[in-house]
């Protein structure tokens, strides 16, 4: 009876609660506005303008203009009462006014703008002032664009638009280039009717006839209305480069930087049109005279439309080989002078009329040049040594940027080669970003190049670089490119070493490129080793430290070279042996893993074999991972003991595989945790633990609550930690965990029946349950899912009693339903990849503490690799657990993270660790978690390991936890 | 025809003593007022003889100095010429350059004064007492000299506060660079220029036969020599102006020992220019994009590595890197190292810039290992020579860029060695089409110009021209307009002819040109019909049409087939009559008559 009326009360109180929760005075506030609209709100729009003074009505307006969007059933009455005040307002400015709104409403959503353009269109033909009329086009041009299919208005427009291009205010004409550049084909020919010479003009030449235009912006506007065709699809012709061209000498920055656009975007569609050389006979290919004219952009006194031409530069693939080279000479070469004759030409390639300046007195003047026309302008010579060297850092990019597209684009690699001098003298840069920019562009055409010595030593100086970006930009060129000599490699090595010696932070970026290096080199490394290793004829020299990075950076780099070249294992004194061994287990992804090595002393080959991980999983991964998937495949047909041993096994066999075989480690895993979710909730709803006593069913409690817990949490793993799960597959794992959960709550719904306290009251726990199912319903209906037959189950039958909701109900619903439960399996085949992140700092030390004076905060810095995150900036957090396990999350910055290719990130990050409660020294975990949005984690059924720390958040652990020793010291007081 | 004259006084085919004389439009101005480092006599100033013939103070002649940057060859003898010679007039040149420029003409006038023990010079007060007399000007800031003269600045790269000075009276213009750099350096950015259009350029030509290698080679070069030097114990000297270069020089320097993390001391010849480093801190808007944006954190001038000099370091044993001033080796601390140090083989001299013939520095640079440091006194050479053009003066490109830049209608070239200026002179008439000059000192240089002629129009034709204008949408094609000048006084307006008649109360009279045509081919009877046909066929732009009469009209001009003596009546007699104003159109239509009408086939 206490329990009934407990029951009475429970739901009562409920029902209470609900009342107030039910957002109802969010609906009356919805309401209110909607049901008395239909006239009040017609009145808040409507605009009485008639019988007001100029100042009065462009104040209405502007009042008018803040009320947008006007709702769309409205506009046409306002349109119209606009049009209609139009007709009758002096002031311009108000009818300017007038003409931007008509333009903005006729651009609310929903109201289709084809009744009033007409109607606008004829303002056009009384309107006299050039403001008005400018703003009226612009108006015009946006609705036209509303209007996509109305060819007629288009064309109407068009016609228009061309014979307003006469129109004495400068806007007037802009708008109209613009309008004709929107909506005109180039094709298209206007009949003129004021026009008398002309029958009929095409459109094109048209607007390129007002590239000369007394006023620059109308300029700027006809180039930009040929451009706007050309991106719409429009095929330009031929005839208006020529036009184009002489517009890069204009007197205004816009115009020279549109009209730069326009000779680029030509020369892109006829760059195999051969047009007059200047001064002379001679034709020549289009695109190269457009190179050579974007080069002599490089003179511009405005360093926007410099930047603009070294930008533009880079994709003009096509141009020949001489212009191309002329780019990096500032005297114009020989081959770029029409001779007269060949005779006349030239041996040398540069004509040496000008000195360089570099030695004293060599610029006495030389005898007159031959007679000879030049090609390309003088100025344009040396285009890329001009941009390289310029004054401001955003030519310098652009044209590094350039230099680089065009020196990797080439087939052949000798101009790869004569820019690397230029992009190799960028490393000297003064600005930070553009020798990052240099480093990374080097990187891009090494692999078509070997440098030199003499670039080798300016690519060593920039390694001293105090930024470490740039220091690993160096590095990873280093590793891929290839070394002329023996000396360049062997002061390659010096130079890593040293900065190594200077910069201990960069060890393992260093390591890795000494195991690049010794896989290009390996010949070169060979004839170096006795000089690497400080072997000595006859004298045993004293053997280096084991820990000492440089040493292991040099083993590296020889291991990787005696892979390929096995013959210098001879040479290797006793104690590299020996130290091999260390290293190919302690670093094994640095170092080759089967070296044969001789020992001296023992005379015999010692044939060191690698640890045996070349079992037979490696020689087919995939059908490993079938058989051991096509195990389990009939389980259903097995008892449930067997079933169970089965299922032990194959995960076991799984993490096994996932161990030992990289390549399929992310799918086992995936197919272990799965399976281990689904045993482990076959076991935890034994009908054995259900039925038993008080005692039977306490120790079940026992079991099936962590169990829960356990499998909820791998069900989260699963979803957030695996990239590839198809959205079926995530289904169920929701649904596994949707078990779970349903059995938590059963758990803890007995638990309070039998022991008579909760934690929690029963009400609330059924609450939530139902939450979760409606959710689950939601989720599934969402993506078209069919429910299996539990979760089906579950939302025909308990979302009926969601009125009553009476929890003890419930449970005796939900118990039969959970006992029924058999094994479901899955097959992934082998596109599924786990998150992962690689800890590289700090490392699990509990040798040396980080020491601090307490109430101080000590940072920690932070080195990573994440892979397979699609954005680390927002999943991945650090978390800090404290020994009092108070925790703490750190959030990283945007500059912390560095793609380094798709789906892998290397982030290097601080945290803070500090202290003021004790000052003894302990470990700190850190670690490292995938959070991701949840909305019921409040919830105790959502209960899983670690993830109640703040709202609305889940966490999933990526890797174990790194621990390192803190040691806050007491404050010292003066 | 007005003229523009000039006279250098010096830099004519030259180098050194910069000073030009212009006259423009009736106003004298002085570019530049330097002294000559050759010369220790009265050649070392220009002679200001020339321009008051001995007679009185250059006030009355000149109207005002501009003065481009502090070096002393472009500034030297600015004292000499206010206060001995006499000027009262305004002396312009930019901030930096007036702050920075008495501490040089203040270190000069020691050297020559205290050290050489020379009298008659220019003293302390004369100093202050000429910069009294000077107007700082900003970049870009148009100042009005008097009502026809005004003057404007732009930025010249070169050194701190360099600038060149655009120079307009009425439509003549001239622009006169002073030493200018187009390519950027570590502290400074490039000269810049908008399109002024002068009548004029003087341009210097240091550099007129070199195109320089790329900026980045020359400072790789000149870091690998010295880190070499160093590194084997040896000692640099590096002799330079005290301002300008030297300031590029040591933040190059600054930052490499910063990256190699260098010990090895690096000294500058104190002085005046740590008076002078501070200018460069604060005026901080007139360097490169890099320091302006970086000084809030670090100011560059800021030196690390870089300490005072001693004399008493010229014995030190050890590696070091000194800069020393004058830069040309013709006197004072940098010649008294390089006496010291020549003789050790180890030891390295870099010679940054430009020597004038004379100087020590030209000789070694000649190549001379024997040189005769004092009278009798001979010493041999064992140093490392080297040559590396810091210069920042433009290069021949440069040269051209900064042309094609301004385009001017003249060039002239100064402050450059005669043949190599003809050199260039040549290049630049045969690739841009410019007349160009190059004056000797003390020759006169004419350039005549073509004033446009400005006409008033009257609103009345303009807006009638705007109607006939407007109706075609070719903006390329040529519009004449029909008017008539009038000429009152100095000013000539243009109008339409019944406006001008009107105003000079003259009756209108129509002039009539009026012939007879005999058109073959044509049948009395429908001749005017198929001549109305032709004309119009052939006609196309103007306005045909046939009157009441019988007769065709062409927009003013009247066509009448008239009765023929013919008696076959294969030909008509055709009357033209047009009005003078329609000529063109009158003689065309004659022309087609005479030809007569295409014969028909059938």
């Amino acid at each position: 009876m206490a329990v009934h009326l407990k029951k009475r009360a429970y739901e009562e109180f409920s029902h209470v609660i609900q009342e107030p929760a039910r957002p109802q005075i969010k609906k009356l506030r919805l309401t209110k506005p909607s049901g008395t609209s239909s006239t009040a709100k017609y009145e808040e729009y409507e605009l009485n303008l008639d019988g007001r003074s100029s100042t009065e009505v462009l104040a209405i307006l502007m009042e008018f203009s803040r009320k947008f969007p006007v709702p769309a059933e409205y506009v046409q009455q306002c349109l119209e009462s606009l049009i209609k005040h139009f007709h009758n307002e002096k002031e311009t400015a108000v009818r300017t006014k007038i003409a931007w709104l008509l333009g903005q409403l006729c651009s609310t959503i929903g109201y289709y703008p084809q009744a009033a353009v007409e109607k606008i269109i004829d303002l056009l033909n009384i309107e006299v002032s050039g403001k008005v009329l400018s703003q009226l086009w612009s108006s015009i041009l946006s609705i036209a664009l509303r209007l996509p299919q109305s060819f007629s208005v288009h064309e109407k427009l068009i016609t228009m638009a061309s014979s307003s291009l006469s129109n004495h205010h400068q806007e007037v004409r802009c708008q109209c280039l613009n309008v004709i550049g929107n909506l005109a084909t180039t094709k298209s020919t206007i009949k003129l009717a004021s026009e008398k010479r002309w029958d009929e003009a095409n459109v094109h030449t048209l607007v390129a006839d007002y590239f000369d235009d007394p006023e620059p912006r109308v300029r700027t506007s006809s180039l930009q209305a040929l451009i706007l065709m050309h991106q719409r699809g429009e095929q330009l012709e031929f005839s208006v480069y020529e036009q184009a061209c002489s517009s890069l000498n204009d007197d205004y920055e816009q115009v020279r930087f549109t009209a730069a656009q326009l000779v680029w975007i030509l020369s892109h569609i006829y760059p195999e049109n051969y047009i007059k050389a200047p001064f002379s006979d001679d034709r020549m290919r289009l695109i190269d005279d457009a190179f050579a004219k974007i080069c002599n952009m490089f003179n511009d006194s405005s360093y926007k439309v410099r930047a603009e031409a070294a930008r533009l530069l880079g994709s003009m693939h096509l141009v020949s080989d001489n212009f191309l080279f002329q780019t990096l000479d500032k005297k114009l070469m020989s081959d770029l002078r029409k001779k007269k004759s060949l005779n006349e030409q030239a041996k040398e390639r540069f004509v040496e009329e000008f000195s360089t300046g570099a030695r004293w007195g060599e610029d006495a003047p030389r005898e007159s040049a031959p007679d000879a026309n030049n090609l390309m302008n003088s100025g344009a010579c040396g285009a890329f040594v001009h941009g390289l060297e310029d004054e401001m850092m955003e030519v310098r990019m652009a044209a590094v940027d350039s230099l680089t597209e065009l020196a990797s684009q080439r087939s052949s690699p000798s101009f790869a080669q004569a820019a690397l001098d230029f992009l190799v003298d960028c490393l000297n840069d003064e600005i930070e970003a553009v020798r990052l920019n240099a480093v990374n562009s080097l990187h891009k055409i090494v692999e078509h190049v070997t440098i030199l010595e003499d670039q080798l030593d300016n690519v060593h100086s920039a390694m001293e670089d105090a930024a470490q970006e740039i220091r690993e930009g160096i590095h990873h060129l280093l590793s891929s490119c290839s070394l002329m000599s023996k000396a360049c490699l062997f002061d390659t090595v010096l130079m890593l070493l040293k900065n190594l010696n200077k910069y201990p932070q960069d060890r393992r970026s260093i390591w890795s490129t000494q195991q690049k290096l010794g896989e290009h080199h390996c010949n070169l490394v060979y004839s170096l080793v006795p000089q690497l290793l400080s072997c000595h004829p006859y004298f045993d020299t004293a053997e280096p430290q084991m820990d000492d990075p440089s040493y292991i950076a040099i083993l590296i780099l020889i291991f990787n070279a005696a892979k390929l070249c096995p013959s210098m294992t001879q040479v290797f004194p006793e104690h590299v042996i020996r130290h091999y061994q260390y290293l190919r287990d302690s670093i094994p992804d640095l170092v080759p893993q089967h070296l044969k090595l001789t020992t001296f002393t023992a005379g015999v080959d010692l044939c060191l074999q690698s640890p045996p991980r070349n079992s037979d999983i490696n020689s087919d991964p995939n059908s490993f991972l079938e058989r051991a998937m096509a195990r389990i495949k009939h389980l259903q047909t097995h008892d449930s003991a067997t079933q169970k041993s089965l299922l032990d096994s194959t995960i076991r066999d799984l993490r096994h595989a996932a161990k030992v075989a990289p390549s399929l480690a992310s799918t086992a895993q995936c197919s272990a945790d799965f399976l281990q979710a689904q045993l482990l909730l076959s076991k935890a709803v034994d009908a054995k633990g259900w039925a038993g006593s008080t005692h039977m069913s306490a120790q079940h409690l026992a079991f099936a609550k962590p169990a829960a817990s356990q499998i909820i949490q791998l069900a989260n793993d699963l979803e957030h930690l695996y990239l590839g799960l198809s959205s079926e597959e995530i289904a169920l794992v929701k649904q596994i965990r949707f078990k779970a959960q349903a059995l938590l709550f059963v758990l803890e719904m007995q638990e309070i029946t039998h022991t008579r306290k909760g934690k929690i009251s029963p009400t609330k726990l059924c609450e939530d349950f139902f939450s979760l199912v409606q959710e689950m319903k939601t989720y599934l209906n969402d993506r078209n899912i069919t429910p299996d037959s539990f979760s089906r189950t579950c939302f025909n039958e308990l979302l009926k009693l969601s009125s009553t909701r009476k929890s003890s109900l419930v449970v005796k619903l939900l118990q039969p339903l959970l006992m029924n439960y058999s094994v479901s399996t899955v097959s992934l085949n082998n596109k599924v990849i786990r998150s992962k992140v690689t800890v590289h700092e700090p490392q699990t030390n509990l040798d040396s503490p980080i020491v601090i004076s307490a109430g101080l905060a000590a940072s920690l810095h932070v080195d990573i690799t994440t892979e397979n995150l699609s954005n680390p900036l927002r999943e991945l957090r650090i978390k800090v657990i404290y020994p009092d396990s108070k925790e703490q999350l750190f959030a990283l910055l945007p500059t912390d993270v560095k793609q380094t290719k798709p789906f892998t990130h290397h982030i290097k990050s601080k945290v803070y660790l500090s202290n003021t409660q004790w000052t003894d020294s302990c470990a700190i975990k850190l670690a490292f978690v995938k959070v991701f949005p949840d909305n019921n984690i409040s919830s105790v059924l959502n209960e899983s390991g670690s993830s109640q720390s703040s709202q609305s958040v889940g966490q999933v652990l990526i890797t174990k936890p790194v621990e390192v020793l803190f040691q806050p010291k007491p404050p010292t007081r003066v | 025809m007005p003229e523009i004259k000039i006279v250098p006084l010096g830099a004519g085919q030259d180098v050194g003593r910069s000073c030009i004389i212009v006259s423009l439009g009736g106003k004298n101005i002085m570019l530049d007022c330097g002294m000559h480092m050759g010369f220790n006599d009265e050649r070392r100033f220009p002679y200001f003889g020339y321009i008051t013939g001995g007679m009185s103070t250059l006030t009355e002649h000149i109207d005002c100095v501009i003065i481009s940057h502090f070096h002393l060859d472009h500034c030297g003898a600015l004292p000499y010429m206010s206060e001995m010679v006499g000027f009262e007039g305004p002396i312009y040149m930019t901030h930096p350059t007036k702050a920075i420029c008495p501490i040089l003409l203040e270190d000069y006038r020691k050297i020559t004064v205290d050290r050489k023990g020379e009298t008659d010079f220019f003293t302390s007060q004369m100093i202050k007492d000429c910069m009294k007399k000077v107007v700082a000007v900003n970049l870009h800031q148009t100042i009005h000299v008097d009502d026809e003269l005004e003057i404007k600045a732009y930025y010249a790269g070169h050194v701190l506060g360099a600038a060149m000075f655009y120079m307009k009276v009425g439509s003549d213009s001239v622009l006169y660079t002073g030493d200018y750099n187009m390519t950027p350096d570590r502290h400074l950015g490039a000269a810049w220029v908008d399109k002024c259009r002068p009548s004029l350029l003087i341009t210097e030509s240091t550099y007129a036969t070199t195109i320089r290698d790329s900026k980045r080679c020359r400072e790789r070069d000149f870091l690998k020599k010295v880190h070499e030097r160093i590194e084997d114990g040896g000692k640099v000297l590096i002799p330079v102006f005290a301002l300008g270069r030297a300031q590029e020089l040591c933040i190059l320097l600054e930052s490499y020992w910063d990256r190699m993390n260098l010990k090895v001391p690096i000294y500058f010849s104190t002085g005046l220019t740590n008076k002078a480093t501070e200018y460069y801190k604060l005026f901080i808007t007139w360097t490169n994009q890099k320091i302006k944006n970086t000084f809030v954190e670090r100011n560059m001038f800021d030196f690390k590595h870089i300490k005072g000099f001693n004399r008493a370091y010229i014995e030190n044993p050890g590696p070091m890197v000194v800069f020393a001033t004058p830069g040309m080796l013709h006197g004072g601390l940098s010649l008294e190292i390089f006496k010291k140090w020549c003789t050790n083989e180890k030891n390295m001299i870099i010679m940054p810039g430009y020597c004038v013939a004379g100087t020590v520095g030209n000789k070694i640079l000649s190549g001379m290992r024997k040189i005769e440091l004092k009278p009798g006194q001979v010493v041999e050479i064992k140093m490392q020579v080297q040559y590396m053009s810091f210069s920042a003066h433009a290069d021949a490109k440069g040269i051209m860029q900064l042309i094609r830049m301004c385009e001017p209608e003249n060039v002239m070239l100064v402050h450059g060695e005669a043949v190599k200026m003809e050199f260039l002179a040549s290049k630049i008439n045969k690739e841009l089409h410019l007349p160009c000059f190059k004056p000797a000192n003390g020759e006169t240089v004419t350039i005549t110009t073509n004033p446009p002629i400005t006409v008033d129009a009257s609103m009345k034709l303009l807006s009638k021209h705007r109607q006939v204008a407007g109706t075609t949408p070719n903006p390329k094609r040529i519009k004449t307009i029909h008017g008539t000048v009038l000429i009152k006084g100095n000013s000539m307006q243009l109008m339409d002819q019944e406006e001008a008649m009107e105003e000079l109360d003259i009756p209108k009279h129509e002039l009539r040109f009026t012939s007879t045509v005999q058109v073959p081919n044509i049948h009395h009877t429908v001749a005017t019909a198929e001549l109305m046909q032709h004309l119009k066929k052939s006609l196309k732009s103007h306005n045909v049409s046939s009157t009441t009469d019988g007769s065709i009209l062409i927009d003013s001009v009247l066509l009448r087939v008239q009765s023929s003596d013919d008696e076959e009546q294969k030909s008509v007699n055709v009357l033209v009559s047009w009005s003078l104003h329609d000529e063109d159109l009158g003689t065309n239509i004659m022309d087609l008559l005479k030809v007569g009408l295409p014969v028909r086939t059938s």
